[in-house]
């Protein structure tokens, strides 16, 4: 069945054509009161974090850029003082905006402060209902509770909330209870089965990926939607992007570095050195990652499971030694995906169609 | 008899219809590896017609090689003359015809003029350059003549990578990607990598290299050619080309000395030394055993 883009699919494509800088990821600290099993964010590495004005020069340059969709998270942005006004004056721009946060510094005060910023979400991670099994992850007792009054303060007085964890071995069975706590406190939830290596290249939390007899079965269950569902994925055009890194999508660091999309890439260049504009439209690294497309890699441009397939350049180099070469675990989780959506070898227009009523959901990426 | 070749440089389609069997031959042979089995849906459509006249011994060397030309026309449609020769290309009416003494030099001259401009109407464009595949991408060495492109290619394919051309490529655009394309000119493959860099060449008596900002790498750019004809509709466009192509690859200087050595300097830049294949770690795709996991 043809469908029609809607206006969100128009702007993310036009955005890719373009290098415009649709959605950036900006950490305003790798300071964290928590301490989660699977995190990415080297916490330990607290120097030279921007200043307010760095940040607000920064947002400055973001606009004129082209960027909408503006996510803050750090570590935990609350833990800086400045992180209401930081968001104040992002909303002021115009940004469509996500706070990210474990919700523990959030009180009442605070609570009505971000519902009348008005960012487009206030994301807080919750793993489980289960105190034992949410504050093992954390590794910070009582961690629980404050995330829960987090959303429900912030849901109380208005705020978008949502509820979200990566999906991880042995606890991927918790989101049935987080998404059923969502709902009765008028959040809703959201879950991805993606966990990455540490920006130090520290492979440790690999550890907590799930295994592919887990993915399977996240497979089989139809509330998971986007999160498992390839209709999600990037088409394997022979021209077409492989994901929107360095092309719509950026991250800048605490300490004011731009990368293409995870610390994990070399920087791109040094925002105290650059403005934004300079760095996106010249830096080597960013210029290399946007020439690459579908048909450049070797083994995944031809794989028949590449409609399936969640593939991650990164996790390509970094896991199995190889930028252009295939990803092991996304090959294990295209196969689940295709025993669960393929029936013997469905397209992604087929898989839309049957999954969705034609209705192509990619623009709820976001 | 007429010999039909269908040709596929740097996604470039051409159709060479040659009714001279020597010149056919020789322009099969010297073409091999850009033929394509299939003709294309619609080809650049050249017909090539040996000129009666003296056989090119009879020439002087310098000038089978390299033809002089006189061109007159625009983007859609051109005319050339030289010495013995005449013909016309039409991009809109997607053909041309030559009269050529039976030398491949004027064949080339053509089919290198009807790539070249088909190459700027679609955005992309020839480049006075060589390039090799390292790390998977495209790297291009330029720069004027002798300052060392066949030289690096023979390093370089000495080292074992693959050369795409050791004197002309293409840039093209592939979808929202970009490529380096190998091209028959002279010494070329067809094959294409995402670009990587573009090396500005200076023979020095050390390995040094510098990043370019694009206002400093124009310049070099220009000088180094590339342009097919010299119309001022061509060279605007491939100006135009030119800044292009800086706009989507990263640009340097290089000194160096004619040895392998030269990619030791290019590698103290991450964006070189990031892509290098390493030894595959196995990952966990499997979680360990023991109280660490929640």
């Amino acid at each position: 069945m043809e469908t029609r883009p809607n206006a969100m699919q128009r702007l993310q494509a036009q955005a890719l054509i373009d290098d415009v800088p649709l959605s950036v990821i900006l950490e305003l600290t790798n300071r964290c009161n928590e301490r989660c099993v699977h995190c990415y964010v080297d916490l330990d590495d607290v120097r030279g974090e921007l200043t307010t004005d760095e940040v607000l020069r920064i947002l400055d340059e973001l606009r004129a850029a082209g960027t909408l969709f503006l996510t803050l998270t750090g570590g935990e942005i609350f833990l800086r003082k400045d992180a209401l006004p930081i968001a104040r004056r992002a909303r002021e721009l115009g940004f469509a905006l996500r706070l990210f946060s474990n919700g523990t510094l959030i009180d009442e005060e605070k609570a009505c402060a971000i519902a009348e910023i008005g960012p487009l979400a206030v994301e807080l991670s919750l793993f489980s209902l289960d105190p034992e099994k949410h504050d093992a992850v954390t590794r910070r007792p009582g961690s629980l509770d404050k995330t829960l009054r987090a959303a429900r303060l912030l849901t109380e007085r208005g705020a978008t909330v949502v509820l979200k964890a990566p999906l991880m071995h042995g606890l991927a069975d918790e989101r049935r209870a987080v998404a059923a706590f969502a709902r009765s406190i008028g959040a809703s939830s959201k879950f991805d089965p993606t966990i990455v290596s540490r920006y130090d290249q520290d492979d440790a939390p690999l550890a907590f990926r799930l295994t592919p007899d887990d993915f399977r079965g996240l497979c089989r269950d139809p509330e998971m939607g986007l999160a498992v569902d390839p209709s999600g994925l990037t088409p394997p055009d022979d021209g077409g992007a492989v994901c929107s890194s360095a092309r719509r999508v950026a991250l800048i660091s605490a300490r004011g570095e731009v990368f293409p999309c995870s610390q994990r890439f070399p920087s791109a260049g040094s925002l105290r050195e650059r403005t934004f504009a300079e760095i996106w439209a010249t830096s080597p690294i960013l210029l290399r990652l946007r020439n690459v497309t579908w048909g450049d890699l070797r083994t995944c441009a031809g794989c028949v499971n590449a409609s399936f397939c969640g593939r991650c350049h990164l996790d390509a180099k970094l896991e199995d030694g190889d930028f252009f070469g295939p990803s092991r675990w996304a090959r294990e989780m295209a196969e689940a995906r295709k025993d669960a959506f393929g029936r013997g070898g469905a397209t992604r227009e087929e898989s839309v169609a049957r999954r969705f009523d034609g209705k192509d959901p990619v623009s709820e990426l976001g | 008899m007429k010999t039909r070749l269908n040709l596929s440089i740097a996604t470039i389609d051409v159709a060479l219809t040659i009714d001279d069997p020597a010149l056919a031959a020789r322009s099969e042979g010297r073409y091999a590896d850009f033929l394509r089995q299939a003709a294309a849906r619609s080809p650049l459509e050249i017909r090539v017609a040996a000129a009666p006249g003296p056989p090119p011994d009879d020439l002087h060397p310098e000038w089978v090689a390299n033809p002089a030309v006189d061109a007159v026309g625009t983007l859609d449609r051109v005319e050339l003359r030289g010495l013995g020769f005449a013909g016309f290309l039409d991009w809109s009416a997607r053909r041309g015809e030559c009269v050529v003494p039976a030398a491949q030099a004027h064949v080339d001259l053509f089919v290198r003029v009807a790539l070249g401009v088909e190459l700027l109407r679609r955005g992309g464009t020839l480049l006075h350059a060589a390039a090799v595949v390292r790390d998977d991408f495209g790297v291009a060495f330029s720069g004027p003549s002798g300052a060392g492109k066949s030289t690096v290619a023979e390093i370089s394919r000495a080292a074992g990578l693959t050369v795409l051309s050791d004197e002309m490529i293409a840039f093209v655009p592939a979808g929202v990607g970009r490529r380096f394309h190998g091209t028959p000119f002279w010494r070329g493959a067809p094959l294409a990598a995402p670009c990587g860099a573009l090396v500005f060449l200076e023979q020095a008596p050390r390995h040094r290299a510098r990043r370019l900002s694009p206002a400093e790498a124009l310049p070099r750019l220009m000088a180094a050619g590339g342009a097919p004809l010299p119309l001022p509709d061509v060279q605007s466009a491939f100006f135009e080309a030119a800044g292009a192509v800086l706009r989507r690859v990263p640009a340097y200087a290089l000194e160096f000395l004619p040895d392998a050595g030269l990619w030791d300097a290019l590698d103290a830049f991450p964006e070189f030394s990031f892509f290098r294949p390493a030894p595959p770690q196995a990952p966990a795709l499997a979680p360990p055993a023991g109280p660490a996991r929640p």
